[in-house]
């Protein structure tokens, strides 16, 4: 199979998942209590003053149609309608704070990446001695602690008693440090587990021992066929981590005020605004799709044989 | 190896596993906290300098005209001026109007203007514009969150520049304190037309201080109007305020709300989380100014369903809970014991009724279960005349700090033989279950600018809305209809005290507590200036050097 054609069957893949996804976030959505207009009337307006600014709002239309006309939007003119709250448009609203979230996630996760890689390697390069022993403790803890928990010992040491990083807000580098750690800490004790596991795993297959017995140089043995094969699963995890970063990173975002996607999506929710929260479901979605589909393509770059068994 | 064993500590620093660090004491200030007072002569007082105040959530639109919103009704006055004032005392004074005569008949009010205001964008602000931004208040309809303020306005005129002239169907007794809220500041006719839909983004007003930038997510920043000279009569400086820049940053988290105060990025903010009150206290550069939204968190029963709808078990709950073990417990103290159902800073509350509050005794609560045809069981709980055991729901949001309270009530109720289940949703889900009358009982809060809430939460004509508990007593009704246009504030309080007199026997709610809220200030900010409902002014505001 050529490369153009494995890359349109991955698009129509993620496009199908892009409809079951939004389908089932539009009936949710449509079936959870209450809807924009309590926010809009409050509580004081009649049953018929409700229904008057939904048939307004052309929320007394039955549901599926309804989604039809939203898909058509989406699909056809990249419209993700207006937010019910400012009405102001929604792709705009999502479109500034993800940036936000891409420059804070992919921080997070090129530290963790490094970090987590080296730990890892050096625990499986020393494995079973106190250095592994060390590391592994240390990225148990780095495993466990829970984010607000580091969050909020980060600000008190760097904020509050040593004065040197502000702990709210965006907008210099400065503001970057204690959210990518936060983010970046437990991302990189997972990376370095798998990395070690993996690592000690590749390091124990024949391939391995043959190729230094027949004399290959010791650096090349270990990055054709160690570092080779034993990343291929790395490249998996730190592909999910980075979305998870992406669409998730709701906790660190609402602690250090970043002004983020989550934050904007959990705002939607105690508004009731649902066209935006509908988007960024759906931004979440597409991140998901793309994210595998680089996943993929580096998988196959590494690794010889899933280019081979799709051919 | 070094390298590595150097990455490991930082790893077990930030894990919090490392050796404690050794805390830096905050710089003491020699100052005593003192309470915000009017500012001292001109001389004395530094020009310029930026106040960073703390917002929960980012306001989604500026335009004071929309429906309510957090964070919007603390920006308001700075950029909004209102026609009259309202101190925290809930006394109305001169502000855009410099005076105003109520008619012997209740049906009009004429306002005379300061002369020469003008709003950002140099237009002038006279009894015209006054006039578009009630007529545009008035056309919002029920988006409008002042839409029963003036749902007994006839008509607003501007027979001159400086006069405008409102008339009414019926006196109304809340028009005052409608006009004076932050959701009826006086915006520009012609900005509103130039902007359109963005006005929301871009606000003008004619407030001390201007709207600047806003970034999404972040900080909307304000700076000084230079032209300003109509501040409210009770301020000593009308003119230009003093401090350059007003901003306010959007932080969600209470507790980083708090930490960032400490770390000196915010200046002021609002608070009522008990863990973060005791946090700050003991910063010497944080004044705690108490402050009240006139709130009330009460049990509110459905009366219209068993076992609810007999007033005896409702008295017997009361003699049940005891509140100040509430306060205590669940809230470390911070709210006091209510026994009215009007909140004690609103005018109307009647002191004097504290006497009619049941003090808390099990044995009159298990008489009154029994009078109420409930006979008591070998393990203490009761059962109804129709076989039912006595066993109530009890549905809360979950916000803080509900969950506590329902717990403590919970415990109370249990040793009094009545077993409650707590049923906690979210906030949107409880408003429409109990709107929909789908329910026993409920925790519920109110912030309100007026005696009024009582007409709002409990008349015959609100039952389906926002009369939750499906009250109804013709005689409530007539006083509440009666106050709301009695323009005497004696004769006023003199109903609501009657109201309340029927209220805290019927118990349709039991009132629990009023909140102790505060606003925190750092200690170096000067002559801020608190309103009614926590609204600031800091129009002669500095910063001591």
């Amino acid at each position: 199979m050529t490369f153009a054609k494995r890359l349109f069957r991955r698009a129509a893949g993620g496009l199908a998942a892009l409809l079951v996804a939004s389908f089932l976030a539009f009936m949710i959505l449509e079936a959870s209590p209450g809807d924009v207009t309590d926010i809009l009337v409050g509580d004081s307006a009649t049953q018929a003053e409700k229904d008057a600014v939904r048939q307004e709002m052309g929320l007394d239309r039955p549901v599926i149609p309804r989604y039809f006309e939203f898909m058509e939007n989406l699909l056809l003119h990249g419209d993700l309608g207006r937010s019910a709250v400012n009405n102001r448009p929604v792709t705009e609203l999502i479109a500034q704070r993800f940036v936000n979230t891409f420059l804070l996630a992919i921080s997070a996760t090129l530290l963790a990446l490094v970090v987590g890689v080296q730990f890892g390697l050096h625990a499986a390069l020393h494995s079973r001695t106190w250095l592994d022993t060390l590391l592994s403790v240390a990225m148990a803890a780095g495993l466990s602690t829970p984010v607000f928990g580091l969050a909020i010992l980060l600000t008190q040491v760097f904020s509050v008693q040593l004065g040197w990083l502000p702990a709210i807000g965006a907008g210099s580098i400065r503001h970057f440090v204690l959210p990518v750690l936060s983010l970046a800490v437990p991302t990189a004790a997972v990376i370095a587990r798998l990395t070690r596991s993996s690592l000690l795993e590749t390091l124990q297959m024949q391939y391995v021992t043959t190729a230094h017995g027949k004399g290959v140089p010791r650096n090349l043995v270990w990055r054709r066929h160690i570092l080779r094969n034993s990343l291929v699963p790395v490249i998996s995890l730190v592909g999910v981590q980075f979305g998870h970063l992406l669409a998730g990173a709701f906790i660190v975002e609402t602690i250090f005020a970043w002004p983020g996607l989550g934050r904007l999506t959990v705002q939607a929710i105690f508004d009731q605004d649902y066209p935006v929260v509908l988007g960024s479901v759906i931004l979440a979605v597409v991140i998901f799709q793309v994210l595998n589909l680089i996943v993929d393509l580096i998988h196959s770059l590494l690794d010889p044989r899933i280019r081979t068994a799709e051919a | 190896m070094k390298k590595y064993l150097w990455f490991l500590l930082v790893v077990l620093i930030l894990s919090g596993c490392a050796a404690p660090l050794a805390p830096v004491t905050p710089a003491p200030t020699a100052e005593p906290v003192s309470e915000p007072t009017a500012a001292e002569p001109t001389a004395a007082i530094p020009l310029g300098g930026t106040v960073t105040r703390a917002l929960t959530s980012e306001p989604t639109s500026l335009d004071p005209h929309g429906p309510i919103g957090s964070g919007q009704s603390v920006i308001f006055p700075f950029l909004f001026d209102t026609l009259v004032y309202r101190q925290a005392d809930n006394t109305y004074h001169p502000y855009l109007a410099e005076s105003w005569t109520v008619a012997d008949d209740g049906l009009s009010v004429e306002f005379k203007l300061k002369p020469g205001i003008t709003f950002h964008d140099g237009s002038p602000l006279n009894a015209e514009a006054v006039q578009f931004t009630y007529q545009r208040l008035m056309d919002l309809g029920t988006k409008s969150p002042l839409a029963s303020g003036f749902a007994s306005v006839a008509a607003v005129e501007a027979p001159d520049d400086l006069t405008l002239r409102v008339t009414f169907t019926q006196p109304s007794s809340i028009f005052f304190s409608t006009i004076s809220t932050p959701y009826a500041g006086i915006i520009s006719p012609d900005a509103a037309a130039a902007i359109g839909e963005n006005f929301g983004q871009t606000p003008v007003g004619s407030g001390p201080f201007k709207f600047d930038t806003w970034v999404p997510g972040e900080t909307v920043t304000l700076v000084r109007n230079e032209d300003y000279a109509w501040g409210p009569a009770v301020l000593e400086n009308q003119g230009a305020a003093y401090l350059d820049q007003v901003i306010f940053k959007i932080v969600p988290d209470a507790a980083m709300q708090a930490t960032a105060f400490l770390s000196g990025e915010v200046d002021i903010l609002f608070i009522n989380s008990p863990g973060q009150i005791a946090r700050l206290k003991e910063d010497p550069a944080a004044q705690m100014i108490e402050t009240t939204l006139n709130s009330l968190i009460y049990l509110g029963f459905n009366t219209q369903k068993p076992p609810f709808d007999n007033v005896l078990v409702r008295q017997a709950f009361a003699y049940a809970i005891d509140k100040q073990e509430l306060v205590d417990v669940a809230l470390a103290g911070t709210g006091a014991a209510a026994f009215s159902p009007l909140a004690p800073t609103l005018p109307g509350f009647d002191a004097s009724l504290a006497s009619l509050e049941r003090v808390t005794d099990l044995t009159k609560a298990a008489e009154l279960l029994t009078e109420a045809g409930y006979a008591v069981q070998a393990d203490g709980s009761w059962l109804g005349s129709d076989g039912q055991p006595l066993a109530v729901e009890l549905i809360i949001s979950t916000r803080a700090p509900n969950e506590a309270l329902a717990t403590v009530l919970q415990e109370q109720l249990k040793k009094a033989g009545i077993e409650v289940t707590i049923r906690a949703l979210e906030a949107a889900a409880v408003s429409e279950t109990t709107t929909a009358g789908d329910y026993q009982a409920m925790l519920w809060r109110y912030d309100w600018n007026d005696a009024d809430v009582l007409n709002v939460y409990l008349s015959t004509s609100r039952i389906g809305r926002t009369n939750r508990s499906g009250y109804s007593n013709p005689q409530l009704d007539e006083l509440l209809e009666q106050a709301s246009h009695e323009l005497d504030q004696t004769v006023r309080d003199r109903l609501y005290s009657q109201a309340q007199v029927i209220l805290i026997d019927e118990l349709p709610w039991i009132p629990l507590y009023t909140p102790i809220d505060f606003i925190v200030m750092r200690t170096s900010i000067e002559g801020a200036k608190i309103g009614s409902m926590g609204r600031m002014l800091l129009n002669e505001a500095y910063v001591k050097p």
